[in-house]
């Protein structure tokens, strides 16, 4: 069997290759770092962020914090309102903007296939957020989009991280983007400080439980 | 049709075509977007390959022509030209690319994998969509013979719940087939167009008081040009599998309270029962009309005696 993708020091119990969570709570209390956290594996394994709202140059800068640990042969970052900033510890791809999903799907294919060109095997996919995707797609589009991007995530036993923040969205359209991934983590600023909760995963932790989002 | 190759390059077009028909794809092909719209007259592909270049378009222009017919299709840009040179800024066209080689093994088993897993589709799969299909199949088998049976039920449905409309939806692999109607004639709709594509993912009813309010339909035109402000449907589950809707409409929002849940259950309980009861006896053998289970169950064991 496949070994299982881990979260080293988060209170989510490892998931199978080819599993796509939906991470959903406030950008601004937790979520996006622990996104982040989540998308952090170890040196044998790629990481590809698609990011829609900030330069490569910020969120790279998120992601070391996040306990990433970057490096050109095996982090690639997609970004979507960047200029192609160089000398990054990333390959950065830019497209025309997060409108632009076509391009995003295609700068996806070409650096998962560059990863497995140069023999990185496992590869974490981030999607820095669907939110944004949301309010430049209408949503049948950006399901059509998800539902394309998990499927090859699966098909590669990679793991998958879309971040959504709900309260921006209509039930119903997070509810339908939440169909097309295994599993959803809520995140939620409790008295403490952040908490998760994830659902749709088997053998995971019950209920609320805290978490410490990585700042570096 | 199960495959379209799009290529202008007619060798390039061939050793594609050969390759997949090879990995049993029953495939088509032509070398231009405008040759696209006659390969579409007699049927609609499951996937699509097509090359990015063309005199007279793009591969996008290949890919828009194709889903208006076939919404599901999935398609493949798989091009000579380089990711940075192929111009997305004005598209939202979703498709898998993959750069053109000779050895077509990469094509043929992205192929396969499209064609096993559909994940271009727009809208989500039940987890247990290939044996949910199958029983849709078997459901279709009597459907036609309990039609009479089903607008009934439909005319029954919108007397009780005071609507304009109910029908009774089987939803195959690419679409909405209503076998049955009352107050409006729907006919067959694409997949991703109907509100049933939604409801079999439930295990109770589903209730959309405005279309017009709802993100997943608010610019379906099919739904809004049938009239239908407000959808109320209950999962149809023949033999542990939902194969469709018992759905009510009305051209005006409205809401559904718990009791009327409940009693949309019921008709959609009594479709089930129909189609496994029209099922069974079409099982029964030819000569033998109470079948072998109820002699065993009566106790008539004819010759045994």
């Amino acid at each position: 069997m496949t070994r299982e993708y881990a979260f080293e020091g988060l209170p989510v119990e490892p998931v199978r290759p080819g599993t796509s969570l939906l991470v959903a709570g406030d950008p601004h209390s937790g979520t996006e770092s622990l996104a982040l956290s989540l998308l952090a594996g170890g040196r044998d394994e790629g990481t590809v962020l698609v990011t829609t709202n900030r330069r490569a140059a910020r969120v790279l800068e998120d992601c070391s914090a996040a306990g990433m640990d970057l490096s050109r042969e095996r982090t690639a970052i997609i970004d979507c309102v960047g200029d192609g900033t160089v000398d990054l510890p990333a390959v950065v791809e830019s497209v025309s903007g997060p409108g632009d999903l076509t391009g995003i799907g295609i700068a996806y294919s070409n650096a998962a296939r560059e990863f497995e060109g140069g023999g990185v095997e496992r590869v974490r996919t981030g999607v820095v957020s669907v939110s944004t995707l949301l309010s430049f797609s209408d949503l049948q589009t950006v399901s059509r989009f998800v539902h394309t991007l998990v499927g090859r995530i699966e098909a590669v036993g990679g793991i998958g991280v879309l971040m959504i923040d709900p309260v921006t969205h209509d039930d119903r359209a997070v509810r339908t983007i939440a169909q097309f991934c295994d599993g959803r983590v809520d995140v939620r600023e409790g008295e403490t400080g952040g908490e998760l909760r994830v659902r749709g995963i088997a053998d995971q932790p019950q209920g609320w439980v805290g978490f410490e989002p990585r700042t570096g | 049709m199960e495959t379209l190759c799009v290529d202008p390059d007619e060798a390039a077009r061939e050793r594609t075509r050969a390759a997949l028909s090879a990995a049993g794809f029953e495939v088509e092909a032509c070398g231009t977007v405008a040759e696209v719209a006659d390969c579409l007259v007699d049927g609609r592909p499951e996937c699509v390959v097509t090359e990015h270049g063309f005199p007279d378009g793009t591969g996008f222009d290949v890919v828009g022509r194709v889903r208006e017919r076939a919404p599901d299709a999935a398609c493949v840009l798989y091009t000579a030209t380089p990711p940075d040179e192929v111009d997305t800024a004005a598209e939202q066209v979703v498709l898998e690319y993959l750069p053109k080689s000779e050895d077509r093994e990469e094509l043929v088993g992205l192929v396969e994998r499209l064609a096993v897993a559909r994940p271009q589709t727009a809208y989500p799969l039940p987890a247990d969509e290939d044996d949910r299909l199958a029983a849709v199949g078997r459901a279709s088998e009597v459907a036609g013979e309990l039609g009479a049976s089903f607008d009934r039920l439909t005319e029954l449905a919108t007397a009780l719940f005071g609507v304009e409309a109910a029908g009774v939806g089987l939803v195959d692999v690419h679409h909405e087939e209503f076998v049955a109607c009352h107050g409006v004639d729907l006919g067959t709709i694409d997949r991703e167009d109907t509100v049933c594509t939604y409801t079999i993912l439930e295990d109770s009813v589903t209730v959309v008081e405005d279309t017009t309010d709802d993100p997943r339909f608010a610019d379906v035109e099919v739904i809004h040009e049938a009239g239908i402000r407000f959808y109320a449907g209950a999962p149809i589950v023949v033999d542990g599998r939902t194969v469709g809707s018992f759905c009510l409409f009305d051209d005006t929002r409205r809401s559904f309270g718990g009791r009327d849940r409940g009693l949309l259950e019921l008709f959609a309980a009594e479709v089930a029962d129909r189609v496994e009861t029209a099922q069974r006896l079409g099982d029964r053998p030819l000569g033998d009309p109470v079948g072998d289970g109820e002699k065993r169950a009566t106790g008539d064991s004819g010759s045994e005696r």
